[in-house]
């Protein structure tokens, strides 16, 4: 199945430019941290929506899923 | 209106975004014009939702097999408010109003906390008033004031009057110190009227509310 972390994450944008340099690379691991929080939350979700839709349909979700 | 406050306010959007649980963690930010501040949200905002957008089309386009209690079902069991409000712009709006009709009232509160109306204006315009008013509710509730300033525009007069009606002062105080757009925010005070409004903010000062009272103020006194 693919997953949401088959590809490398976009770059965070660029950090405001009156940001203190030094803050700069704070705020930016803050927002990977969101990303990758947002990637793992997504992968979780789908496997575990698998659980709720009905047997007889998951053949026919999995192959619109692409899977 | 401080340019200090308005960088708070933006500071504050910022942390709920990036998920951070404490604005103090981003004190560094406040010396930033609100402006850039407010670009870099809006670029963050962008990244969150085109992240993984080919899967997350893929799954709004398999919700078309499934009947709509059940993608309900999923949605509030399974996938969660995050997910959900990632896909709900990629559903067929009239869809989208469906399933959530069948949503509690406290999962669409953690769902539109988590929305960027602006990628879901069909949606949130097809969301019945009573439960516009429902869900405002349980957002101030849940302390989600900065959600709820950013649903202000897309709400139509009647909806908005009703949640006004519907919240307390200090919520609507909390909601104005965030809410976007000068022409909203004017409208927003003439359904408050003048009376409520002077109540709201003389209170300010007993709900600790001291700089959110000012910035509006500033607002209200730049708008006139």
């Amino acid at each position: 199945m693919p997953s949401p972390t088959d590809h490398l994450p976009p770059p965070p944008p660029p950090p405001p430019p009156s940001l203190d340099r030094e803050r700069d690379a704070e705020l930016t691991a803050l927002t990977e941290q969101a990303l990758r929080r947002q990637r793992r939350q997504l992968a979780e979700a789908i496997d575990m929506a698998f659980d709720h839709i009905p047997r007889p349909l998951r053949g026919a979700v999995h192959r619109a899923l692409g899977v | 209106m401080s340019r200090t406050s308005e960088s708070r306010a933006e500071t504050t959007k910022l942390s709920r975004l990036l998920g951070v649980e404490d604005p103090q963690e981003l004190s560094f930010l406040l010396p930033v014009p609100a402006p850039e501040l407010r670009d870099y949200r809006e670029a963050v905002t962008d990244l969150l939702y085109d992240d993984d957008r080919e899967l997350l089309k893929r799954t709004a386009d398999a919700a078309r097999l499934l009947p709509v209690r059940t993608l309900a079902a999923i949605g509030e069991r399974a996938l969660g408010p995050l997910v959900c409000a990632r896909l709900t712009g990629l559903l067929d709006p009239r869809r989208a109003a469906e399933i959530s009709e069948h949503f509690t009232v406290d999962f669409l509160a953690r769902l539109a906390a988590e929305l960027d109306p602006r990628r879901a204006v069909e949606v949130v315009s097809a969301i019945t008033t009573d439960t516009v008013v429902s869900v405002s509710a349980a957002m101030a509730a849940n302390g989600e004031h900065i959600a709820m300033g950013r649903f202000v525009a897309y709400l139509d007069e009647a909806a908005l009057s009703l949640c006004i009606e519907a919240l307390c002062d200090e919520d609507l105080l909390r909601v104005a110190f965030v809410m976007e757009g000068e022409e909203r925010f004017t409208s927003v005070f003439e359904m408050i009227g003048a009376e409520r409004a002077e109540r709201m903010l003389a209170a300010a000062n007993v709900n600790g509310l001291l700089e959110e009272a000012e910035h509006v103020t500033g607002r209200l006194q730049a708008a006139s």
